[in-house]
This record gives C-alpha cells, structure tokens and sequence, in this order.
C-alpha cells in the first residue's frame, strides 16, 4: 500500500508539518525575540545568502571538515589494517588507542592553537584526529572479527601470509571501514564546530558563537539548520559512493 | 572403479602414522584427542570418516590441511610430511564461511590460480571449466549471498577443484544442507569423484552418507584419545543405491562398530 508513494514525499509531508506546527507555536503560544518564527529564520538566511557571508561560512567549515576527513581516513586506515594484522605492534599501540580515544577532540583545541596557531591547520589537525581514531577502531574491529576459516581457506589455497592480507584481510575489513567513515564524518562535524566557536574568525561555529554576543537566534537558528543539512548531505553523498563502488563489499550503508 | 586394485600400497597419497594429538589448555591438564592414529588412503580412493560427535574427526582434519600440527606421529602426503596449509590438498568447510562473499562464484574459484599467478586468460577458461562440473555454468557472476547453500558449497568443491589438488578433504560439507539437497550433492559429488579420479577424505557422522559414498568406511572411537577403530570395505557397485538390502547390511554393520562409541561419547 506504501509502495507506490516515494520517499522524499514522507519527508516533505513531515519537515512541512514541523516548520508549520513551529511557526504556530512561535507566533500563537510563544511570541517571543528568542524564539523566532521559521519566517523570520528564513529571511535572515536569505540576507546571510545575499551578502555572501552563510556560503563563505559554510565553505570554510566544509573545507576543514573535508581535507580533515580525507586525511585521516587515510592514515586511519592503513594503520588500523597494520594493527589488526600484526599482533606485536597492536600490543604496543593498544595502550594509546585506548588512552586517547576517550579524549574527545575539543580536549585539544587549546594545544592545537597554541602548536599550530589559529589559522587552518589547528582546526584541520583535529578533524583528523577525531577520524583518524574513528576509522582506526573500526578498521582494526573488521580485521580482528574477520571469519578464521576464511583465511584458512585461503591459505589451503596458496595463498602467502603477504596474499591474505591484500586479497583477504583489506577487502573482508572493508565493511568496517566505510561504517567507520560514516561515524567519523558525523564526529568531524562536531569537532569543527566546537574549534571554530573557541577560536576562529570564520566558519558556521564561528558564526553560532557570533550571533550570540547580539542574541541573534535567527541567525544561530540559521547556522544549526546549516549543519544539519551539510551532515545530511555529506552523509547521502558517501552513502552513495560506498554503494556504488563498493557494493560488493556488502556495506552497511 | 577398480577399488580393490587400487589399494596396492604402492600408490598411496596420504598416509597417517602413529598420529597423537594434545591439546594443551593453559590451567587445565593437557587433553589427548588422538592417539596412535593410522590411516592409509590409496590413489583415487573415497574415504570416509566417520564418528561420534567430539570424538577428533575435525582435529584430524584440521592435522590434514597443515592448520595445526600433530603432537608426534606422522603424515605423508605422497611421501612428504604435511606441514603447512598448500593448495595440495583441497579442504572444503562446512559452512559457506570460508567462501569470499566480496568475489563472484567464479572469482572465487580464481582464487587459487590468481594466487599462483596463472594468467588471467587461462584462470576464467579453468573456473569455467570447474564450475560447469560442479553444475554452476550460469551462475559464475553471481555473488556468493545470491547462490543457495548447496550451491556454495558445489563452489567451494568448484573452487579447490581448480587446484587440481592430490586429495579434497571435506570436513561434513552437506550437513547444514536439507536432505533433498543433500542428495543432489552427494550423487553430484560421486560422479565429479569418478570424472576427476582425485582421492577423498570424507568425514561425516551420517552412517548412511557413509555408505553411500565411501570405498572404505574408516570408524573412529569416542574420545579422547581417540583413534581409528576399525575399517569397513563397502564392495558395493556404482552407482549405488541409498536402499538396498547390502546398503543395509553395511549400514548395521558399522552402526554395531560405532553404536558403543556413541554411547561412550554421551556418557
Ligand atoms: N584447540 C583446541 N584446544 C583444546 N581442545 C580442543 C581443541 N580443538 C579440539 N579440541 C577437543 O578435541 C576434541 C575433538 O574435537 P573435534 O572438533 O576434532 O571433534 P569432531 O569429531 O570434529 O566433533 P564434531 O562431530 O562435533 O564436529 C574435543 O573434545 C574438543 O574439545
Ligand atoms: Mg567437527
């Protein structure tokens, strides 16, 4: 009976709903400058569009978050792979995966100024911290709870020590890592936000943090629709990369 | 098939001698799961391997592909020792577990000349080849998620089959399978046997798939220290039935064998 509406119409029926039921509430039971109504947050965003600071805000923001991802996916899972496969360096690494996991990213947002100075990199060092940590973990998890008989079956196939890791290991552990990269892209999105609202002359944290000092719920309504909206987005476009290239890999996406 | 001829010593393939295994468990005393095993398996023989639940046919197995090493004893595989897992020997697991669920059915029976570097070309023509064999001619695209159990396990039998190894050891391949299936399986599996004359080490704890399938019936006692109890010659003609009064005869015959080490292993 469901099967013939698509999808985005269930969204739209209930997004619509919550920005009326909003709008409702903001102009009948609530009407107050701290509660302003969707209206009103959408003129605000419409001046923010018009003279050029939400794009340049929201570019900012996704550059960091970006090239922070991409650079610690790329170290985080090799090296997640390495500490997987290789029980000796796991022994010797274990102790500060677990140590500095439980360090949330905003713990090092001071360091980070201070090492790296207030421009780009600090912020761009903590995304790939957070990353590199999320898709480490996930990565060394797919490489420990990978099925023993498949590697037995390998080996009984001919296959080195070398040949199980790149034709067994890497695309077994796979799964794990794309479930990683989705966690670490929401995780970089919290990192970025929290540096730019401590220290940051741009970006839609540093916006958020801006509007507060003028109570300008408009525009921190403006910068939290924003985020969302950039999470969901960047969330749908890896989904869909991770499907279409890399189905075989039965992901979880 | 000659079997009788064939059991000339001369051509053996696998031969166990004095096999012990112990298993040493940290807090524990070291258990004894095999002691004194002796088996022989001639060219082109079926052998099957049959016993009580826990009694060491796994471990034995496991001793066969190179994944552990027996205690002492030893076992030639035409006249060498077996020490390390090699594509020699053909083992087909139970369960679709050790299949590559990331590779197409005939990706998966690449895998092993991919591994020996045989050319691309020449890797495609031989899967085919094994996966017509198997019954699989259609279904090489096809991921391993898409295929039916008993197709995976006709790809893992395609798949070291592409090996061309000495012996398959097949460790209860069809018993998570449906007995309609299983059938197809085991006739499927005697007829690839007689076309590819390679020699198998079966095991099973199904006398009547025993029986069925086997040139000899190797029983096993209940563990542990369990070893080989006693070998029943099945001189039935193929193809066989399932049911008939020597299938029958043969059937309580190894149940008398084996019907004391069940008990023994449920005590
Ligand atoms: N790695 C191990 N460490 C300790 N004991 C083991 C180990 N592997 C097997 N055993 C023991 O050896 C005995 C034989 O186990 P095995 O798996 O070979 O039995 P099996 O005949 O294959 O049983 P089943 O028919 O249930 O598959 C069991 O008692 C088991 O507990
Ligand atoms: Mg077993």
């Amino acid at each position: 009976m469901t099967k013939h509406i698509p999808i985005p119409v269930y969204y739209l029926f209930s997004v619509t709903a919550a920005v009326l039921i909003w709008q409702l509430l903001s102009v009948t039971v609530f009407p107050s400058i701290f509660f302003p109504p969707p209206t009103q947050v959408a003129e605000t965003a419409v001046r923010l569009i018009e003279n050029g600071t939400l794009p340049s805000h929201i570019q900012i923001s996704l550059q960091r978050i970006l090239l922070g991802f991409f650079i610690g996916s790329l170290i985080g899972f090799p090296v997640g792979l390495v500490l997987g496969a290789n029980l000796l360096v796991r022994r010797l690494v274990e102790p500060f995966v677990h140590f500095f996991r439980f360090v949330p990213p905003i713990a090092w947002v001071s360091p980070a100024i201070i090492w790296l100075g207030i421009g780009e990199a600090s912020k761009v060092a903590l995304i790939i911290y957070t990353t590199t940590f999320m898709v480490l973990l996930n990565t060394l998890t797919g490489v420990v709870s990978i099925d023993r008989n498949k590697l037995l079956a390998a080996r009984s196939l001919g296959a080195s020590s070398l040949q199980c890791f790149f034709f067994v290991v890497f695309p077994a552990t796979i799964p794990f890592i794309f479930t990683g990269m989705r966690l670490a892209m929401g995780n970089s999105f919290m990192t970025v936000v929290s540096a730019e609202m401590i220290a940051a002359q741009e970006g839609l944290g540093y916006m958020i943090i801006h509007a507060r000092l003028f109570m300008a719920l408009d525009q921190i309504f403006v910068g939290i629709i924003c985020l969302g909206l950039l999470g969901w987005g960047t969330d749908t476009v890896l989904r869909f990369l991770i499907r279409r290239f890399g189905s075989r890999y039965q992901p979880v996406a | 098939m000659p079997s009788s001829f064939l059991h000339n010593s001369n051509d053996t393939v696998l031969d166990l001698r004095g096999v012990n295994k112990v298993f040493d468990v940290p807090g524990r005393p070291p258990y004894v799961a095999i002691e004194d095993f002796n088996l022989h398996l001639a060219e082109g023989e079926f052998v099957c391997l049959l016993g009580p639940s826990g009694c060491g046919k796994t471990t034995v197995m496991n001793m066969l592909a190179g994944f552990i090493e027996p205690s002492s004893g030893s076992i030639l595989l035409d006249g060498e020792a077996v020490c390390r897992p090699g594509p020699d020997r053909g083992v087909i697991f139970q369960s679709h577990d050790a299949l590559f669920p990331w590779l197409t059915a005939q990706e998966n029976v690449e895998f092993g000349l991919k591994m020996r570097g045989i050319p691309a070309k020449v890797r495609s023509e031989t899967a085919q080849r094994f996966l017509a064999l198997v019954g699989l001619a259609n279904e090489g695209r096809k991921f391993i998620r898409e295929l039916s159990g008993g197709m995976q396990q006709r790809v893992q039998i395609a798949r070291v089959l592409a090996n061309e190894p000495r012996i398959l050891l097949m460790d209860e391949p069809f018993a998570a399978l449906d007995a309609q299936t299983r059938r197809v399986l085991q006739d499927q599996l005697v007829d690839i046997w007689q076309r590819t004359q390679t020699t198998i080490c079966f095991i099973t704890h199904d006398i009547g798939e025993a029986v069925f399938l086997a040139d000899r019936v190797a029983t096993m006692r209940a563990g542990p220290a369990s070893g080989i109890k006693e070998v029943v010659e099945i001189d039935m003609p193929r193809p066989r039935e399932r049911i008939s009064d020597q299938a029958s005869v043969y059937h309580r015959r190894i149940e008398d064998v084996i019907s004391a080490e069940v008990q023994a292993a449920l005590a």
